[in-house]
């Protein structure tokens, strides 16, 4: 199949124009599959680590979104523990006028702004709400294990 | 002639009555009891004795509760010892089997069953041991018409180290019986009879047993099982664990899909039962997938979508900058093409738009349906001003947290309007609805596997799950979670992903393999670039620096990629060709 026009673009622009504290890298031998960093935004507890994501743009994309999850464990309410994200825009708030690009600034702002009360990881959710205290600490400990610059 | 007659002496299973068939029939006569669950007593085959035997499916939901209740601490199946000795309630002649599984020092307990949630090579325990149970099941199945009763094995056994061991039926071949010792530590066994009911472990050791013994018939045409005494038929399967399913003098058919969902632990599926965390997940996984569109707004009919407005492009539709691309195929719009212009005032190329809206009838930026109202079937949210604001829609009236709300303003975190060259997205920096729920769609903790509806727990696994927030996750150790399959080369689309859907793409995207990039690295040679990429041509370099390597570089696999296409459809063009001559 084609690698359709707007793939090609879309990855064209985030090489030549990339995103500050975000790559995406497409793999040679298929270039829907993205190696995805993303650096963790200032001011949160993921700040100073980069995070490593996969990320795959199916066959008939843009009409379905990519599909995106973390490599690097991270610590994080809406994100479980295989790396799955939950976010709307990645499942049914989806739309073609989104792209890689968007997308990933999505989830570098929901590392930002965590939502325990739309939890993908129950029990990071919970720990959260309870103490929300000790789980920043736990999410930049993680972060410091896991997702130390290179 | 005709048999002697012969009371039957009945069983009652519950209550542990007994009485005449012929005076009370099948059910239980005895008062308060009534109940179903009752055998007939037989000469070789009497349940009375039988007490330590495991107990099938109803027994255990009657008598034991706890299988189905909160999870057992997953440290019991550490330390089990079951004397399984069939004959009945299941029918079988006399096999005994023997499961021994000690681990008393606490650095083993990561070995027993499903204690690691991502089994790794090297025979988990757990499954082996799961395996054990249903082999033995599948055995006694098979070995139905073999009605030599077999004696209870007696014996302690002494074993060092881990691994199995068959040892041979002491009453030689011909007898009838199979006896299968797994060990898995250095002890000392007295093989009592031991009661079984210490927990979920065993229990649902057992109601697996059942199932698979009433699932899969006799492996026929194998004279391993069944007939033939020689212990050294089984170690087949356990000589190439990994081995192909099938392969190895493997039967086909249901033992054969069991086997390969038993070793291996990324496939641990059989039908709605999954027996590993990772085939678990990929369940979860698929469910997910498959209801990520549940809550987006309804498709467009064709009606609908044909009586969307075609448009030529004129200059104010291009704006200010005089260029303005399809929000969908991100391709320069020029004046003069013919656009579907949207209530709302988006346009997109026709073979852009119309695929989207019979999917979902609503514009990609701004979420307005082909009405030009807003999209929002939680809350019917008429919303006719048009034009192409795409952040002055209003806010979720509801004022609830807004679960699946389709308005991407709702929550004040997304604005995308269009044309894709510039800033096209905003981020207020406001965590406040930052993301809409969705479906919970995490297992429930501790829940493990499909055939117990609503019923965290009883599965050996349970408890062991690893949990994010343990230190020793499943993950100790590494630091990144495990990447798609569909990454791996040569994966073909029978190759377990965790997304289904996504490892069916990649095949297809890219038939060649690797072997296809070299040969079409090799083709490019003079060979024209496609129109998109020479007019992009020069972004890359115009950045300078370490960029215009990748830039280099990702041209270079543009053109390997589009030569691969070309490559494609002329074998497609040449097999049309040749499927028209073969029926000329």
């Amino acid at each position: 199949m084609a690698l359709p026009k707007r793939i090609i673009k879309e990855t064209e622009r985030l090489m030549a124009e990339p995103v500050p504290g975000i790559s995406a890298v497409p793999h040679e031998e298929n270039l829907r599959y993205f190696d995805v960093t993303i650096d963790g935004p200032s001011s949160s507890p993921y700040e100073g680590g980069t995070f490593k994501l996969e990320l795959f743009l199916p066959d008939d994309y843009p009409m379905t979104p990519p599909k995106v999850r973390f490599l690097t464990k991270i610590y994080h309410p809406n994100i479980d523990r295989l790396g799955r994200i939950c976010l709307d825009v990645l499942k049914s708030n989806w739309s073609p006028a989104l792209q890689i690009r968007t997308i990933l600034l999505s989830i570098q702002a929901l590392l930002g702004a965590p939502n325990p009360d739309d939890p993908l990881a129950n029990d990071v959710a919970q720990r959260w709400k309870e103490d929300e205290k000790a789980a920043i600490q736990t999410a930049r400990e993680w972060t410091a294990e896991h997702a130390k610059k290179a | 002639m005709e048999r002697p007659e012969r009371r039957e002496l009945m069983f009652c299973h519950l209550c542990e009555n007994e009485w005449y068939r012929d005076e009370h029939g099948l059910a239980c006569p005895q008062q308060g009891c009534g109940s179903d669950f009752t055998e007939i007593i037989e000469e070789d085959h009497d349940p009375r004795a039988e007490e330590d035997a495991p107990p099938s499916i109803e027994h255990m939901l009657r008598n034991n509760p706890h299988i189905w209740g909160p999870p057992a601490d997953p440290d019991e199946g550490d330390i089990s010892a079951v004397q399984y000795h069939t004959g009945s309630p299941f029918g079988g002649g006399g096999h005994s089997f023997t499961y021994t599984s000690t681990s008393p020092m606490p650095q083993n307990r990561n070995q027993s069953p499903f204690g690691t949630g991502m089994p790794r090579a090297g025979v988990d325990e757990g499954i082996a041991s799961n395996f054990f149970h249903m082999i033995t099941g599948l055995i006694n199945g098979a070995g139905r018409n073999n009605q030599n009763p077999q004696p209870q094995n007696p014996m302690g056994n002494t074993t060092g180290g881990a691994g199995f061991s068959r040892m041979p039926p002491n009453a030689g071949p011909g007898d009838g019986g199979f006896r299968f010792h797994y060990h898995t530590n250095t002890f000392v066994h007295p093989h009592g009879p031991q009661p079984n009911a210490d927990g979920g472990f065993n229990d649902m050791q057992n109601v697996f047993e059942t199932l698979m013994q009433n699932m899969a018939p006799p492996p026929p045409g194998h004279p391993a099982f069944g007939q033939d005494q020689h212990a050294g038929h089984f170690a087949d399967p356990f000589a190439t664990p990994f081995g192909p399913p099938g392969g190895g003098g493997m039967p086909g058919g249901p033992f054969a899909n069991l086997l390969s969902a038993l070793i291996n632990p990324t496939n641990a599926a059989h039908g709605d039962a999954v027996y590993t965390q990772e085939a678990f997940d990929r369940v979860v996984t698929q469910l997910m997938e498959q209801n990520q569109r549940s809550n987006a707004p309804p498709r467009a009919t064709d009606e609908d979508i044909a009586s969307i407005p075609r448009v030529k492009v004129n200059k104010s539709m291009l704006g200010d900058s005089g260029s303005a691309t399809c929000g969908i195929c991100i391709d320069d719009a020029t004046i003069g093409d013919e656009v579907m212009k949207l209530p709302c005032g988006h346009w997109y190329h026709e073979d852009c738009i119309a695929p989207w809206l019979r999917q979902s009838d609503s514009c990609p930026v701004c979420r307005k349906d082909h009405n030009g109202n807003v999209t929002n079937h939680n809350s019917s949210n008429p919303n006719s001003s048009g034009g192409g604001d795409a952040a002055n829609a209003p806010p979720n009236p509801t004022g609830m947290p807004s679960p699946h709300n389709l308005n991407p303003n709702a929550g004040g975190h997304f604005a995308f309007p269009g044309p894709f060259g510039g800033p096209a997205f905003a981020f207020p920096g406001s965590p406040t609805g930052q993301q809409q729920p969705q479906p919970p769609q995490q297992p429930p903790q501790g829940g493990f596997f499909g055939f117990t509806p609503g019923a965290p727990g009883g599965f050996p696994a349970t408890g062991r799950y690893p949990g994010q927030g343990a230190a020793g996750s499943a993950f100790t150790g590494s630091q990144t979670y495990p990447r798609f399959q569909y990454q791996q080369p040569s994966s073909s689309s029978a190759s377990p992903s965790p997304w289904p859907s996504a490892a069916g793409g990649m095949p297809g995207a890219f038939p060649g393999g690797a072997g296809a990039a070299e040969q079409g690295q090799g083709q490019s040679q003079g060979q024209q670039q496609d129109g998109a990429l020479s007019q992009s041509t020069g972004v890359g370099s115009a950045s300078g620096g370490p960029s215009q390597g990748i830039g280099e570089r990702v041209r270079g696999m543009f053109r390997r990629a589009s030569d691969r296409d070309r490559e494609l459809q002329q074998q497609q063009q040449q097999d049309r060709d040749r499927e028209r001559d073969g029926a000329a």
